[in-house]
């Protein structure tokens, strides 16, 4: 009798031990573990400049302004109002009340100031560049003043730099504020363990709290794409975010997973550097894009038919560039023109490329290289690809232009505005070579100074015009989020801009109960 | 028990026999362009135009592991004899000399050995750039010290023979009674450690091949087609079998090479 008690005790305890996410997916404490392939380098939203990063800043951290997940319109944040003036020279952006950041002192005007001043002085973006000077009018009120017509402020405050931090708890902390920051986001840090886990916990008095249903995030760091894809199957995690596709057959396959391919803004690119001979030269820069097969790569890499498609736009083009024949033209294959336009620049006999690749993300390594090689050949083009990791790949591109060419991603920002600027405006932070591109600067002052949908739209479609023309960067297709979610959990909101916002999910079960 | 025993080494044999013929014949009787893709035609299952399927890309997976073949022994062959280039001096000078040469010579080794291998041949990898040729003499430079050891050992038995002593009575130098009278009569157990260094050398390089730090792609390596299938692990977990199985097959066909000739040299 005894031995038998022994053996059901064994077995009900193994089966508790084998049930789905024991152990780690906690749906009794109301905390959400979320399984991610990148951590973030630093928590610090001036300091860090990675896509990636924006699962754990969106739990960190309050925004002035927020964004409409559908439209990408801007929606309130921190900020209850704003109204810029008819010369779009200047934001004037009333807060809410009684706010306060997770370390119990005040966010007023003067800490948004603070913050603002700080992310324009230090940030690795430059984002508030055009920030001239900002007046606090009282402690809900400040005016933003900028030293041009500047309506894209708007998206640029529901994004990193409108993420307010508390300036007292940087100058005390110093250089540990990149671990742990204080923000007044919806949760606030209790750990960090690198190459492991982040543990977030409620932050009591957040401004916006009834929405948030969780007592608590943990993010898990699983750089390996099977392994990630394990853990989802597995239940140790609730929601993987990041998903290899490959492994999507697999999860779809699991009852207990619901599996999303969600919009997103961030696409797969060949970056040129147009400062390494001979890519300042249009007709080579333009071979290198017509020697691709991008519909052939997409399929590939993400599956038949997935996502938005190729590319040869950073932003999704407007409907009038879509409709021009200069639209398919500029993401056709055609190998035998890209010779031509080589032997028109002066290389009769092909050209060899370096290119820069790193493994750590799909399509960012040698499962891109390899095909784009073969796709070349044909159009006399030899791909020297070196690989390495992903930020040793980086510095060796764009400080030490050791690779004309580099094998990477773009995350997308919340308005087309802020790519353009960035990659093509002639002091774009991405246009390392500072090349003044025909029509472009007066095109995006004229945007800027605008908010009519109408006429920035025209100028957009401009400007999609003048960069397959001038093809400073190769984007190839656009790369959809691959998610899994756990049947335990809902609420999530995937945004268009493909970043997403974890605080709004819940478990069912625990909503069940109140 | 003796006749099965001799059985598993003559089919290592013949499969180490076959794998030296691939080596050599195998970029003239390949079947394929190694690099040729099809991207219509991902993980194929075998059939009678690719005979072992075809890989994530395409490509025949047959043309892949026979052009494979020579790198991965090429390498083998690289690691092994930098192992011995540099371990057989060191043990042969650690045994015959003695005393404090002995001592230093054997702490460095010892020191050596306490570094993990595979992580010690990455960094020398690392700062030397990846390559093959990098990767593998960095490997035989990680295992030179267990040779060291090897023949040290067999020096001590053998330096104070009688064919050795008498070699001192017509006048013949050190260095040449190392050379020629030593280490021949300890070789046997040399042979031995070199045929499992071979197999281990294979497993490292497959190891560092598939880290990315080996021979770089799109040129077919054994270890390469590991990586490549790894991402697919979860829904095509067929794709790694085939290049493991050579790789085992290879590994363990080496090992029993090597207990052959050990159990050989033991009866005599």
């Amino acid at each position: 009798m005894l031995v038998g008690s022994r053996v059901i005790a064994i077995a009900l305890l193994s089966t508790a031990l084998l049930q789905p996410g024991a152990g780690f997916a906690d749906a009794r404490n109301n905390v959400l573990t979320i399984g991610l392939a990148t951590e973030p380098f630093t928590l610090y939203p001036a300091m860090g400049v990675g896509g990636t990063d924006y699962p754990y800043l969106y739990s960190l951290f309050a925004r002035l302004l927020t964004f409409d997940p559908k439209s990408l319109e801007p929606r309130p944040g921190l900020a209850e109002s704003w109204e810029f003036s008819p010369d779009k020279r200047a934001l004037k952006l009333k807060l809410r009340e009684n706010l306060t950041f997770q370390d119990g002192t005040t966010l007023d005007a003067e800490a948004v100031k603070a913050s603002l001043m700080n992310f324009k002085e230090h940030g690795r973006v430059q984002d508030l560049e055009v920030v001239e000077a900002i007046d606090v009018i009282d402690p809900r009120t400040l005016v933003v003043k900028l030293d041009r017509p500047y309506s894209p402020m708007t998206a640029i405050l529901a994004d990193r730099a409108g993420m307010i931090i508390s300036s007292t708890a940087l100058k005390a902390a110093g250089k540990d504020f990149d671990r742990k920051p204080i923000g007044a986001g919806p949760f606030m840090i209790k750990n960090w363990t690198s190459g492991s886990n982040m543990e977030l916990v409620r932050f009591p008095n957040y401004y916006d709290k009834d929405s948030i249903k969780l007592s608590g995030i943990v993010f898990k760091f699983i750089a390996n794409a099977p392994s990630l894809a394990s853990a989802a199957l597995s239940g140790q995690v609730d929601y993987a975010f990041g998903l290899d596709p490959k492994n999507l057959p697999a999860l779809k396959a699991n009852p207990r997973l619901r599996v999303a391919i969600e919009p997103s803004l961030s696409l797969n690119q060949i970056g040129i550097h147009l400062g390494y001979p001979p890519m300042d030269n249009v007709l080579v820069r333009r071979a290198v894009s017509m020697s691709i097969d991008r519909e052939a790569l997409r399929d590939v890499i993400l599956g038949k038919d997935v996502g938005e498609g190729p590319t040869a736009n950073m932003v999704p083009p407007t409907q009038a560039f879509k409709s021009s024949p200069q639209f398919p033209a500029s993401i056709k294959y055609d190998p035998a023109k890209a010779k031509q336009l080589l032997a028109e620049a002066g290389f009769p006999n092909g050209i060899t490329l370096k290119i820069c690749a790193s493994n750590g993300g799909v399509g960012t390594g040698t499962d891109v290289t390899d095909i784009e090689r073969e796709q070349m050949r044909p159009a006399g083009i030899t791909l020297d690809v070196v690989v390495m990791n992903s930020s040793a790949c980086l510095q060796a591109y764009n400080l030490r232009r050791e690779f004309q060419l580099w094998q990477g991603g773009w995350s997308g920002r919340p308005h087309r505005f802020m790519t353009y600027s960035q990659y093509f405006g002639t002091n774009g932070q991405y246009n390392k070579a500072k090349t003044r591109f025909p029509g472009v600067d007066e095109a995006l002052e004229k945007i800027a100074a605008t908010d009519d949908p109408e006429q920035q739209e025209s100028l957009f479609a401009d400007l999609d015009r003048i960069w397959v023309e001038q093809m400073p960067v190769a984007p190839l297709f656009w790369r959809p989020n691959f998610s899994a979610y756990s049947s335990q959990i809902a609420g999530e909101t995937p945004n268009a801009q493909g970043k997403p916002d974890p605080t709004s999910i819940y478990f069912i079960a625990n909503e069940k109960k109140k | 028990m003796g006749n099965r025993f001799r059985i598993g080494f003559h089919l290592a044999v013949a499969f180490l026999t076959l794998l030296a013929f691939v080596v050599v014949f195998g970029p003239a009787l390949a079947p394929y362009d190694p690099l040729a893709q099809n991207l219509r035609n991902p993980f194929g299952p075998p059939t009678w135009v690719n005979w072992l399927g075809t890989d994530n890309l395409g490509r025949d997976v047959l043309t892949r592991l026979m052009i494979g073949a020579r790198p991965a022994l090429t390498g083998v062959l690289i690691a092994v004899g930098t192992a011995a280039l540099v371990g057989v001096p060191w043990g042969l000078t650690a045994g015959y000399i003695g005393g404090l040469l002995d001592n230093i010579l054997m702490r460095i080794a010892d020191a050596l050995l306490v570094f993990p291998g595979l992580i010690l041949a990455l960094v020398l990898t690392a700062v030397f750039g990846p390559s093959l040729k990098t990767s593998m003499i960095a490997i035989g430079f990680v295992y030179s010290p267990i040779l060291a050891r090897v023949v040290r050992s067999g020096v001590l038995v053998v330096r104070n023979r009688d064919y050795v002593v008498v070699t001192r009575l017509y006048g013949l130098s050190g260095w040449h009674r190392m050379w020629q009278h030593v280490l021949p009569n300890a070789a046997a157990p040399i042979i031995v450690q070199i045929t499992l260094l071979m197999g281990l050398s294979l497993l490292a390089q497959i190891g560092l091949g598939f880290l990315g730090v080996g021979l770089q792609p799109p040129n077919p390596s054994w270890g390469g087609a590991l990586a490549e299938s790894f991402p697919y692990i979860i829904v095509s977990p067929q794709a790694s079998i085939v290049p493991g199985v050579v790789v085992v097959l290879t590994v363990l066909s080496l090992y029993r090479v090597g207990d052959e000739l050990r159990d050989r040299f033991t009866r005599e």
